[in-house]
């Protein structure tokens, strides 16, 4: 009974593993810029974006290529999940400061 | 930013304007006072003031996924409410019914507090601009007359033909609305990780670009997506189905009653 039960949380253990934390990349808002405008992240991999907004007003952080949307006030950061991708250009904008704010996603496999 | 500002109130106040038209069509075509839609409106309105104030406290909650969570209720809580009226009228529960106006009422609070929020919200970052801040307003309502005008537009659409028409019409465009909300609710789930994030299913952007117009318009009135993944198009049918169950059931349910 016990060997099976340590069977099954070392199977727990080994799955959980495969869900470890993604990696987390930042990108800075500020003066209505993204910093850095072009973000390079490995292809097929889930990763967290850490999107801190240094300017006083609000942004939102919106991509077609990405299906992703989500509003950042001023001075907060927040987090957006993105991937896996397939490798390739992903554009991504600022809604209330589009002129300004503009920026793209580079997925590319890790031997290119 | 006059046209920057005229755009992003445009495309939040079409998908609110689609429900309250929809529903000031159903009383008007029921021949009800619509009193009651505004106080709704006026509520939704603060709900949203609310909402955006909060914002930086609701982005934190849940490590970071507050937002996306508290709009997929908000979608989520529109939907059951529109699915709740499906089932009302298509059972003949009609107005002055107390809880048709219930659902009603909550179904456009709800909404109206979801996209206002967004409104308020970017409209209140140039407080400190009062040069910019004049052209964002005079933009922000250009957009919102835009889009009341969209809304009437609709509501005259539907009030032209008759009753019966009438509202099987806004039965229709409630399904339609229904299942754009599911996929929206959907998405945000995938951008908060609850559900997995898979390649798309299909990438219809070289037809109709999500930066176009007819991309936009798409949008507003059916969450259209250029990449939609398959938990997307699976939600939107399923919803869509359960509508359709609860309409075709209330029908069977007042067929039983008159027999």
């Amino acid at each position: 009974m016990m060997k099976y039960l340590f069977k099954c949380i070392a199977i727990l253990l080994i799955s959980f593993n495969c869900y470890a934390e993604p990696p987390v990349f930042e990108i800075l808002i500020k003066d209505h810029l993204f910093y850095p405008d072009e973000l390079v992240i490995p292809a097929n991999t889930k990763v967290k974006l850490l999107v801190k907004n240094q300017d006083a007003t609000p942004e939102e952080f919106e991509s077609y290529e990405l299906n992703r949307e989500k509003v950042i006030p001023g001075n907060t950061q927040a987090i957006i999940f993105v991937g896996p991708l397939k490798p390739g250009v992903y554009p991504f904008f600022g809604e209330f400061f589009p002129k300004t704010a503009q920026g793209r996603i580079i997925a590319k496999e890790s031997g290119d | 930013m006059l046209l920057n500002s005229v755009i992003l109130v445009l495309r939040e106040v079409l998908e609110a304007a689609m429900v309250v038209s929809l529903f000031m069509a159903f009383t008007t075509v029921s021949q009800q006072s619509r009193g009651f839609l505004l106080k709704a409106i006026l509520l939704g309105l603060i709900a949203g003031a609310t909402y955006a104030y909060f914002l930086p406290e609701i982005s934190n909650w849940l490590e970071g996924i507050g937002q996306e969570i508290t709009n997929t209720i908000i979608h989520i809580g529109i939907y059951l409410c529109l699915t709740g009226f499906l089932w009302l009228i298509s059972s003949n529960i009609v107005l002055p019914n107390r809880l048709v106006k219930a659902v009603m009422m909550a179904a456009i609070i709800l909404a109206i507090s979801r996209e206002s929020a967004e409104i308020m919200l970017y409209i209140s970052g140039f407080r400190s601009d009062h040069f910019l801040m004049q052209s964002v307003l005079s933009g922000s309502l250009i957009g919102l007359g835009i889009g009341v005008s969209c809304g009437i537009f609709l509501y005259h659409l539907m009030i032209a033909l008759k009753p019966a028409a009438a509202t099987k019409f806004i039965c229709v465009l409630v399904v339609v609305v229904g299942g754009s909300l599911m996929s929206q609710a959907t998405q945000f789930l995938i951008q908060a990780d609850w559900l997995p994030s898979t390649e798309p299913v299909w990438d219809s952007s070289h037809i109709i670009s999500e930066h176009s117009l007819p991309g936009q318009l798409l949008y507003a009135l059916m969450a259209y997506e250029s990449t939609p993944t398959l938990s997307q198009i699976m939600v939107y049918l399923a919803s869509l189905l359960l509508m359709l169950v609860v309409i075709i059931s209330g029908r069977f349910s007042r067929s039983l009653q008159h027999d």
